[in-house]
């Protein structure tokens, strides 16, 4: 038994072999090409080991029985390789041990990368770009607020109404901006400080209007991205995700806006507290929108439970 | 070598989570802080919250076990955790499975100490 080249078999079997080669070439998934190709090599040395120059095509199909269909071997094989880690995209990987990405992220891994309660990680590799977001899920559990499986998908049982509420967050805080700079724009000053050295010195200025309108732009875009996710029902975990993530955007930008008006009417320049007490709030207030909706999505799976435990009763 | 080792432990370790798992859901169901807890003292088999929480989410999505919310005798509710049919059947499939691997294994091991 046992051939050295497939070219040594009969016809018909080895066009039988060829083909089942082929199948399982054309399901592999993305894997390296040299690993592919030492993978389909195995492979044929598998069935050339088991076969004779008089092998008959059955005898291909009773080997090719053994090892299973050819796309579900491809499938396992696949499976097995991708379990090595290997990263065979150069535009995905790390760098001095900080991860980048650099491929076009899927919605459903920007909307995870916000709040992902299966992951225990508190710092993400970015769906998109170099280093690291937080992963607000994570720390809603460290802090207590919220079990791991307290719901069985992400936002899957919040209600259209509770979206709504949660959206109010960063509309609010979007129209408090335009609200404070409309009021008092006959009272601003020239120009205000947008840029601070470690020491809280003021470095740049602009003029009052641009001052407002970059920051504004920070918490308008992604506002009007969940007020347009909301309103179009898209997916739950994207329209949650996307309230989170403007909550977040718009805090920042109401944040920074706050120092401005804050170091504006004074020299342009801030205390030590300033920076610390922004991010503070650049994290309660995402943290308090997610929670709030992954909590309205648990009670809403309680209830639906416990009704039906209820109702068998 | 060592890392290899440790490598190898590790991929044990992840091959049988999963009938641990099932295995301790078949006496009856539990809820989710329990089963870290009762995994966790297991020392060797190096399971956590963090690695238990995802495991449940998968086996739940492929039909294995079945969660619900019910009150608890103290507290808040609590999500319970129970075997399906199908993961009745799974697990006895898996059992069967590890004895033979492991019994197999044992036998050649014995033969490499004697």
């Amino acid at each position: 038994m046992a051939v050295r080249d497939e070219d040594e078999l009969a016809e018909p079997a080895r066009g039988a072999l060829r083909a089942y080669l082929e199948a399982v070439e054309a399901g592999l998934c993305a894997v390296d090409e040299g690993l592919a190709h030492e993978t389909v090599a195995e492979v044929r040395a598998h069935f050339l080991h088991a076969l004779s120059p008089a092998s008959t095509t059955q005898d291909v199909d009773s080997i090719a029985q053994e090892l299973g269909a050819p796309d579900v071997y491809a499938e396992g094989l696949c499976a097995a390789i991708a379990d090595d880690d290997i990263e065979p995209s150069p535009l995905a990987g790390r760098i001095l041990g900080v991860p980048y990405e650099l491929r076009v992220p899927t919605r459903e891994r920007v909307a995870l990368r916000w709040w992902n309660p299966q992951d225990p990680r508190l710092f993400v590799p970015r769906v998109f770009g170099i280093g690291w977001g937080l992963n607000f899920a994570s720390l809603a559990i460290r802090l207590h607020l919220l079990e791991p499986d307290a719901e069985d998908e992400p936002f899957e049982n919040v209600s259209d109404r509770a979206f709504l509420l949660a959206l109010l967050v960063p509309v609010a805080i979007t129209a408090a901006m335009l609200g404070s700079f409309l009021a008092l724009r006959s009272t601003l000053p020239v120009e205000l400080p947008a840029h601070w050295d470690l020491y809280g010195v003021a470095d740049r200025f602009l003029p009052a209007t641009t001052a407002f309108l970059y920051l504004f732009a920070l918490a308008l875009a992604p506002t009007v991205w969940a007020v347009w996710s909301v309103a179009l029902h898209r997916a739950r975990l994207l329209r949650g995700a996307s309230i989170g993530c403007a909550a977040f955007l718009a805090s920042v930008a109401a944040g920074v806006w706050a120092i401005t008006l804050v170091a504006g009417g004074g020299t342009g320049d801030i205390g030590p507290w300033a920076f610390p007490l922004v991010l503070i709030g650049t994290v309660a207030v995402p943290l308090g929108v997610f929670t709030a909706l992954a909590r309205s999505g648990r009670a809403e799976e309680m209830r639906t439970d416990m009704d039906r435990v209820d109702r068998s009763r | 070598m060592v890392r290899e080792k440790e490598a190898w432990v590790s991929q044990l370790r992840k091959g049988v989570v999963e009938v641990v798992v099932l295995g301790l859901l078949a006496s009856g169901e539990r809820y989710g802080s329990e089963l870290v807890d009762v995994l966790s003292s297991h020392r060797e088999l190096a399971i956590s919250g963090g690695t238990v929480y995802p495991l449940l989410s998968r086996l739940k999505k492929a039909g294995l076990i079945d969660s619900t919310w019910a009150e608890s005798p103290v507290g808040p509710p609590r999500k319970y955790y129970r075997l399906t049919a199908d993961g009745r059947r799974e697990l006895a499939a898996m059992t069967s499975a590890w004895r033979s691997v492991s019994g197999t294994v044992d036998d050649f091991l014995r033969e490499v100490a004697g």
